[in-house]
């Protein structure tokens, strides 16, 4: 999980990038890092990560993004890119149906693999490509509502909604974090031991709300 | 030098004439240069310079003359020019003076001036500047009015503003910053105008691409029309021509056809791409825009040929088609309209793509459906599909292949459909006559089928000879006709009625016929059932000729053509012969429950003291059961199957009594048990007549009756009482009165013949002596029976 670190920033988030290959996870990435979109498509090897500081509600937030492949050869690596995750951007593109219709694939894999109470924020990425849309705005809102996650369509080559979908998340896993710390405190005021203190994890987990799918344009 | 002049100049002068001829020359004005030439080439120069110092002399001397004569003139000049130069002297001197005044004078109006011709400089540079700012004023008005239109989406104005701000930029501007600043942004604002226009072709391609459904479904549409227009002429053509051929006299009559202004009812909206296009012609880059337009357009309809599994096909096939012909329909006006943006092999390209994808998608989804009526919806969509897009020139032998290769499987499910329907009707049918109770149901259920009788309207209630099952069945196979003509129409067959034919006979002999043959000998029928499946069956024979012309006019083809004879179906000859075997089964039936009541070697008395003219037991029974199938036979079956019924049963019984006698488990029989079994068939003679008449049977053949069917066991018991047995051997009494019996069979049954003498014992002498002459004679009869065999 996210560990506060006193100096540089107060907190440090690790964000996967998961969905089918060329749908576009890395140019997200490459947008949202270093505000830079390359159109040669180019299959990532492996998996790279960048980061990238950014305030969210008054607190320096320091996002640590992955990225892998969305090939099969590279599965081997799945459990250790999930490990730490608290959050996570599953991607598809609008043009092509299969990989939407791949996300409840995916879905499967973050809960076989990932935190269970890790943020999930669903993406129809080349949301540019409009006249070649293969996935209605309306069939992606009600797979998020089914599934309650957040949605956005988004579009690296224009940089439309990139920002947007990463703050959304980032801001869910901060509110996450404050309601533990938040129970932490409670759980602790309520005994009269100095020391030893036990914090229930399955309790804090029934407490998180899951937003409600957010509205796209 | 002049020593040698003056020797040379003496040598000339004794020449004398040479000197003259130079002289003479000179004088004359001639060109002495070629003479000097030619005396410097030949490199003897000395005689023409003494000729040369001879011309000199004479000159000079000339000129001293002269200056003797004028030197009086000579002083005076001199004098004359040393008085102007004092004068000018003086003169100088007021002139300095004067100007040394004028300056003095003339040095603040030299100021002046100076100030005024600056100023004039000024004028002339501010002239240019304001020259040179009218120009870029212009210039950056025209950049003025490019913002505006292109801020108003107005490209083209846009564009042709910019052309006239590139050549004014090339011309007019010295100020070369605002020069290069414009060229700069030329390429910058092409390349934005290029962007906006690609975008909104973009959301054109949206749009269009939501509005092809419409398009595809508003197209087919009009294919459903024009067919259906089609179907109603073929109709009345048909009626013409059958009424025609039947004398009736030709109609008269038009066909009021609508033309149907298609690209008015299908409307859609090219504008953008028109100005697109324009625009990208103007940039000069339309053949960049003729890639980008065909390869988003094929992205476009790759993207359309993907079906999605979240819905099944059955339910958005429609979608589907009218989403592909609408795409078409849009790039044939595109082809038409946009002056060369698409090319026709292009638009060919895509159509063999998706005609590739919409064929592996029919034999795809076709292979998994198992329902007859889809596959006809889907077929039936296809071609409509097809033929509309043939209007726009596409050839789609490819998906009408598809839809022919589907025909079978089409045919296995709907067999499979009819069949389980057939199935339903056979189980559910009371085989009970239907009751007709008002004339619409009489045309509904036996003119519509063509199963009636006669003519004549009979009166109601109406009772018809067959079950329920009967019209059913015809509604089955109706509609499997129907559904066979509508698969094959509008495909690949333009003539297809002899596929349905085949077809039809397939059924009718595979399914229907089977099923009744299934139904004849399944065991679980009773009589009167079986009776009513012969008469259905008969029923159905005549309603083949009803199917075969049903297909005929579903087909297109007039039923009463001349010299174009339909034929009949070979299921009328299967359904003939199990009409046969329903008579067969009905007949072993009928003896085996005859069977049942003719116990006689068990329940006969065969060496009883005393006769009984009331008959044995069994007979009564046999009577009740003939008089329980006959009665139904009658309302059932027609005459000539009544009678079949009845001979059938009768010649049975009549088989049981001289079996009996042939049994093993009778090993003797006497006098009073043959006279028994008189009795016995006395009765049922006597109950054969009298239904024979009853049926009204006499009324077809006098020749035949019920009673010849007895005529064997009549003739047996005829012998065992008779006077004279003897003459069984003779051959004219043979052939009159024993003919059917059986040589070797009767010298069995003879053998179990055994009087008692006891009686005879007991009785007059009369009747003594007449029982001994017949026991004689009997004995004669048996020995040369036995000597015979």
């Amino acid at each position: 999980m996210a560990y506060k670190v006193d100096h540089e920033y107060d907190y440090l988030f690790k964000i996967v990038l998961i969905g089918d290959s060329g749908v576009g996870k890395s140019n997200i990435l490459s947008r949202f890092t270093r505000n830079e979109f390359c159109l040669e498509s180019k299959s990532t090897i492996g998996v790279e990560f960048a980061t990238r500081t950014l305030q969210v509600e008054g607190k320096t937030v320091k996002a640590q993004i992955w990225d892998t492949a969305g090939q099969e050869r590279y599965r081997a690596i799945t459990s250790a890119y999930y490990r730490g995750a608290v959050g996570a951007l599953l991607v598809y593109d609008i043009t092509k149906r299969q990989t939407f219709e791949n996300v409840q694939r995916w879905l499967r894999e973050l809960r076989d693999h990932a935190d269970s109470n890790i943020v999930i924020m669903m993406a129809g990425n080349k949301s540019d490509l409009n006249h070649l849309r293969a996935v209605s705005t309306d069939d992606a809102q009600n797979l998020a509502e089914r599934e309650a996650l957040s949605f956005l369509e988004t579009s690296a080559l224009e940089a439309f909604n990139v920002e947007k979908a990463f703050q959304t998340i980032l801001f869910d896993i901060y509110q996450i974090m404050s309601k533990k710390a938040l129970a932490a405190q409670g759980a602790a005021s309520t005994t009269s031991l100095p020391h030893g203190t036990t914090i229930n994890v399955s309790n804090m987990s029934g407490s998180v709300e899951k937003k409600s799918a957010c509205c796209s344009n | 030098m002049d020593i040698k002049t003056m020797r040379r100049g003496v040598m000339e002068n004794s020449d004398g004439g040479e000197d003259m001829v130079l002289a003479n020359l000179i004088a004359n004005g001639d060109d002495v240069g070629p003479l000097v030439r030619l005396a410097f080439e030949r490199g003897r120069p000395e005689g023409l310079l003494h000729q040369l110092i001879y011309v000199v002399k004479q000159k000079e001397a000339e000129i001293e003359e002269m200056c003797k004569t004028h030197y009086e003139e000579f002083i005076l000049a001199v004098d004359e020019l040393r008085g102007v130069l004092l004068d000018a002297e003086e003169l100088k001197s007021e002139l300095q003076s004067d100007n040394f005044k004028l300056q003095q004078v003339g040095s603040a109006l030299l100021a002046k001036l100076e100030e005024l011709l600056e100023s004039y400089s000024v004028r002339k540079n501010m002239t240019e500047a304001i020259e040179m700012s009218k120009n870029c004023i212009q210039v950056l008005e025209l950049c003025v009015k490019c913002n505006s239109h292109i801020s108003e989406g107005q490209f083209y104005s846009a564009l042709k503003t910019l052309d006239l701000v590139e050549k004014s930029c090339t011309q007019n501007i010295p100020a070369k910053a605002i020069k290069m600043l414009i060229e700069s942004r030329i390429p910058v604002i092409k390349l934005h105008i290029e962007k906006k226009v690609c975008s909104e072709v973009n959301e054109w391609m949206v749009e269009i691409r939501s509005s092809a459904k419409n398009i595809g479904e508003t197209a087919i549409g009009h294919a459903v029309t024009v067919r259906q227009r089609d179907k109603e002429m073929l109709e009345q053509q048909r009626k013409a021509e059958e009424q025609s051929i039947s004398g009736l006299g030709d109609l008269a009559y038009t066909l009021e056809a609508e033309e149907l202004e298609e690209d008015s009812v299908l409307q859609f909206d090219l504008t953008p791409l028109y100005r697109a296009c324009h625009i990208h012609d103007c940039l000069g880059i339309q053949e960049k825009f003729r890639e980008y337009y065909y390869t988003n357009r094929l992205l476009q309809l790759n993207s359309d040929l993907e079906i999605t599994s979240a819905q099944p096909f059955v339910e958005s096939y429609q979608t589907f088609f009218a989403q592909i012909a609408g795409f078409f329909i849009v790039e044939d006006r595109v082809l038409r309209t946009t002056g060369g943006l698409l090319v026709a092999d292009q638009v060919e390209t895509m159509w063999e793509t998706a005609v590739a994808k919409m064929s592996s998608l029919l034999e795809e989804q076709f292979s998994c459906m198992e329902s007859a009526p889809h596959l006809l919806l889907v077929k039936d969509y296809v071609t409509l599909f097809g033929s509309t897009l043939r209007q726009y020139g596409h050839e789609i032998g490819t998906l009408l292949d598809v839809l022919n290769s589907s025909c079978d499987k089409y045919r296995l499910l709907f067999l499979e459909e009819c069949q389980q329907q057939i199935l339903d009707v056979f189980g559910n049918d009371p085989y009970d006559q239907m009751e007709i109770k008002k004339q619409s149901d009489y045309e509904n259920i036996v003119l519509s089928f063509n199963l009636q009788t006669s003519d004549i309207m009979p009166a109601f209630p109406y009772t018809a000879p067959f079950s329920s099952m009967v019209p059913n069945a015809c509604r089955i196979v109706r509609s499997f006709i129907k559904g066979s003509v509508d698969y094959l129409s509008y495909g690949i067959h333009v003539n297809f009625f002899d596929v349905v034919r085949k077809y039809l006979d397939k059924f009718l002999i595979d399914v229907l016929n089977v099923m009744l043959l299934e139904k004849i000998n399944s065991g679980n029928v009773t009589v009167p059932q079986l009776m009513q499946i012969a008469a259905n069956i008969a029923v159905l024979e005549r309603a083949c000729d009803f199917y075969l012309r049903h297909a005929a006019q579903l087909c297109g083809i007039p039923v009463r053509s001349v010299g174009r004879p339909l034929g009949t179906l070979t299921a009328k000859v299967i359904l003939k012969t199990s009409r046969e075997a329903a008579f067969i089964a009905l007949q072993s039936l009928v003896n085996t429950k005859i069977d049942e009541f003719m116990t006689l070697t068990e329940s006969v008395n065969w060496t009883p003291e005393e006769t009984n003219e009331n008959g044995n037991d069994y007979i009564h029974e046999v009577i009740i059961y003939l008089d329980s199938i006959l009665s139904p036979a009658q309302q059932i079956l027609p005459l000539d199957a009544v009678y079949r019924v009845g001979s059938g049963a009768f010649e049975h019984i009549s088989n049981s009594i001289v079996a009996a006698f042939s049994s093993d488990n009778v090993k003797r029989f006497n006098a009073n048990a043959v006279i028994n079994v008189d009795y016995d068939l006395q009765i049922i003679e006597n109950f054969a007549e009298e239904r024979f008449y009853s049926a009204g049977l006499g009324e077809i053949d006098d020749e035949v009756s019920f009673k010849i069917c007895l005529v064997e066991a009549r003739q047996l018991v005829n012998l065992l009482l008779s006077s004279h047995p003897e003459n069984f051997l003779n051959p004219d009494i043979w052939e009159k009165n024993y003919y059917t019996l059986e040589i070797k069979k009767v010298a069995a049954i003879l053998d179990k013949f055994k009087d008692s003498p006891d009686g005879i014992f007991g009785s007059l002498a009369n009747k003594n002596a007449k029982q001994s002459a017949r026991k004689k004679s009997m004995d004669v009869l048996k020995k040369r029976l036995k000597d015979f065999n």
